[in-house]
């Protein structure tokens, strides 16, 4: 039996532009909770941030070849958990069996950090 | 597994049923979708028999609350499997190459909800509250989530098997087309009822689950883990992603340490003048001394490179899960009463100890990456904008090398054009480095000392636990310790010589 992550199994060009925003929305949180902390640092924002980091660094594994787009990205001022709200909304613009595996686990993660660090 | 080797609990099982549907998810259009449908009917049934079992109003004790019990959504969606089973038993058990077994791991799942039921049938015989208690309301709430978003999901499966074999068998000679096509949208519309429910319930409901007790050792076992992965992925793999996210994960840690501390001089544990006047700012210091290197490295990370060790990540992920356990209720820091109910402070003294060498530890392996930082690679702007930064003030005390120019947006994520690939760590950021390195040795090192130096003051009189007696912390502590020793006598000998 082939499994998304193995063999043959290649992601659709749209599952990959969603990783790539959901990796550059969960880059923008790290960013954004780096900047938290420099006004707060607490066991929330620096929880923040390491959660952010795990699941940014979680996407990109799942994207073909580890490549992310060579942008850079910036913090504006976004709550970095509105942001996980984005990426989570992200990942239900196609069904679950599109993506890599690992998908399911991130998206859980999501719903988790969204309900903890809210 | 057999029945009698099961001690899994239900909500263990309710977990395992889900996590097994979530990797279904991928294998579903490489099964057969008549084998599947077949185990979704098994599943069903299974469910149905669960949901009926859970306590309700409606159930045996009419006295038990007053919460709904959607009943009819289940029995719906057991009507529909069995509709689902006439039309397809014949087609799918008939002879020919389309003929299809029942699907191994529906069959699993079906066992397990079969086996959930029998538990909480048990457990409801022996019950006699009048009415359901709060916690227990909840849990139910919870239990019945997490089942209908597992068949809400096994739906989704199936439904894509079939979808998948319509359109690659289905204009072959004899393949079962019309009893597909119509177990597909009867599944479908049972995916669409069970979603209807999740909706409404998922992952809300989830908050009320009942946690079991923790597991005695998952805090010291996940800092041993995490101490091997980061001296492994420290010696053996030093990008910069890995020094992000060592020092990221250590300063977390340090602010967990805060808390528990606090919590233990709270409670008596410790003397509490000692571990405000000395130990309170030994560990916000340490704190401060990670999150500038964490600063740093968030910054200078170039994100096109790979991401740290998958093993890294996974420690880093098993110790902030078993951290958070311990030191939070939900979403907020847990109170100190709550943290003593969970754990017996006695024993987790020595564990923070081991916490704070470990810091030292890799405090001294992290400052020991300086002979290879010219080989990391950095993304160029952050360090362009730290070179700038360097005359004016060492080291970094409040940085922000993000600007806020912005070129573009897209997606609605702010960017700014970055064409230029990864560069070498600039020679002239080196020595600040070095500084830092050396700064976060020398506060985890003053840690260390005032924590070994402050006087333990043993177990309070009211938290001393019942079996504390057949159970001395002085083995556990030992034993952990000498695993600790193992696990990093281990971890040198795959790092090989130093360098």
């Amino acid at each position: 039996m082939t499994h998304p992550s193995v063999g043959t199994f290649t992601p659709s060009a749209e599952a990959v532009r969603i990783l790539t925003r959901i990796a550059m929305l969960l880059d923008q949180a790290t960013r954004e909770a780096a900047d938290l902390r420099r006004t707060e640092l607490s066991l929330r924002t620096s929880d923040l941030g390491l959660e952010a980091m795990l699941m940014w660094a979680e996407t990109v594994a799942m994207l073909p070849g580890q490549t992310y787009p060579e942008v850079e990205v910036v913090a504006v001022g976004k709550d970095p958990v509105a942001l996980f709200r984005q990426a989570e909304r992200l990942s239900a613009e196609l069904p679950i069996e599109q993506f890599p595996r690992g998908m399911s686990q991130l998206i859980v993660r999501l719903i988790v950090a969204i309900r903890d660090l809210a | 597994m057999s029945a009698q080797a099961d001690r899994r609990s239900v909500g263990e099982l309710l977990l395992e049923a889900e996590q097994q549907v979530r990797d279904l998810l991928h294998e579903a259009p490489e099964r057969s979708g008549l084998g599947m449908a077949r185990g979704w009917v098994e599943v069903i049934g299974a469910a149905h028999e669960l949901w009926r079992a859970l306590p309700t109003d409606e159930g045996a004790d009419p006295t038990w609350g007053d919460r709904q019990r959607p009943a009819d959504l289940m029995d719906q969606l057991q009507q529909s499997a069995a509709s689902v089973q006439k039309r397809i038993e014949r087609a799918a058990t008939g002879a020919g190459r389309f003929s299809a077994p029942v699907d191994d791991t529906l069959v699993d799942l079906a066992g397990q909800l079969f086996r959930a039921g029998d538990l909480v049938q048990t457990y409801r015989g022996r019950s006699t509250s009048a009415r359901m208690p709060q916690d227990v309301a909840a849990d139910v709430d919870a239990a019945r989530a997490r089942i209908m978003h597992a068949l809400y999901l096994t739906s989704h499966a199936v439904t894509v098997a079939l979808t998948d074999d319509l359109h690659s068998l289905g204009r072959e000679p004899n393949f079962p087309r019309n009893a597909v096509l119509d177990a597909q949208r009867r599944i479908g519309s049972s995916e669409q009822l069970a979603g209807t429910y999740v909706q409404k319930t998922y992952p809300v409901a989830l908050d009320g689950e009942h946690r079991e007790p923790l597991q005695r050792d998952r805090f010291a076992d996940a800092l041993s883990a995490w101490d091997v992965a980061a001296h492994r992925a420290l010696a053996n793999s030093p990008s910069a992603a890995t020094l992000w996210t060592v020092t990221s994960q250590e300063m977390v840690t340090t602010g967990h340490m805060q808390l528990l501390w606090r919590i233990a001089a709270e409670r008596g544990h410790i003397h509490q003048n000692q571990y405000r006047t000395r130990l309170a700012p030994a560990l916000e210091n340490l704190q401060r001394a990670w999150d500038r290197n964490t600063r740093v490295w968030e910054a200078l990370t170039p994100r096109t490179g790979a991401p740290a060790p998958q093993e890294l990540r996974a420690a880093a992920t098993e110790l902030r899960a078993a951290t958070r356990e311990l030191t939070h209720d939900r979403t907020a820091p847990a109170h100190g009463q709550l943290v003593a109910a969970r754990t017996d402070l006695v024993v987790l003294v020595p564990t923070l100890q081991h916490s704070l060498s470990t810091s030292v530890e890799l405090a001294h392996a992290f400052r020991d990456t300086r002979a290879v930082f010219k080989a990391i690679q950095v993304a160029p702007k952050p360090a362009m904008a730290m070179q700038n930064e360097r005359l004016q003030s060492m080291p970094f005390p409040n940085m922000r090398w993000a600007s806020q120019e912005q070129a573009r947006t897209e997606g609605g994520v702010p960017l700014r054009a970055l064409n230029q690939p990864s560069t070498p760590l600039p020679t002239v950021l080196v020595p600040t480095m070095r500084r830092l390195g050396d700064a976060t040795v020398r506060a985890a090192a003053r840690t260390m000392g005032t924590a070994t130096g402050i006087e333990g003051k043993g177990r309070t009189r009211a938290e001393a636990p019942q079996q504390a007696s057949s159970e001395p912390a002085p083995t556990t502590t030992t034993a952990r310790m000498a695993r600790w020793r193992t696990a990093m006598a281990t971890a040198r000998a795959l790092e090989g010589p130093a360098r």
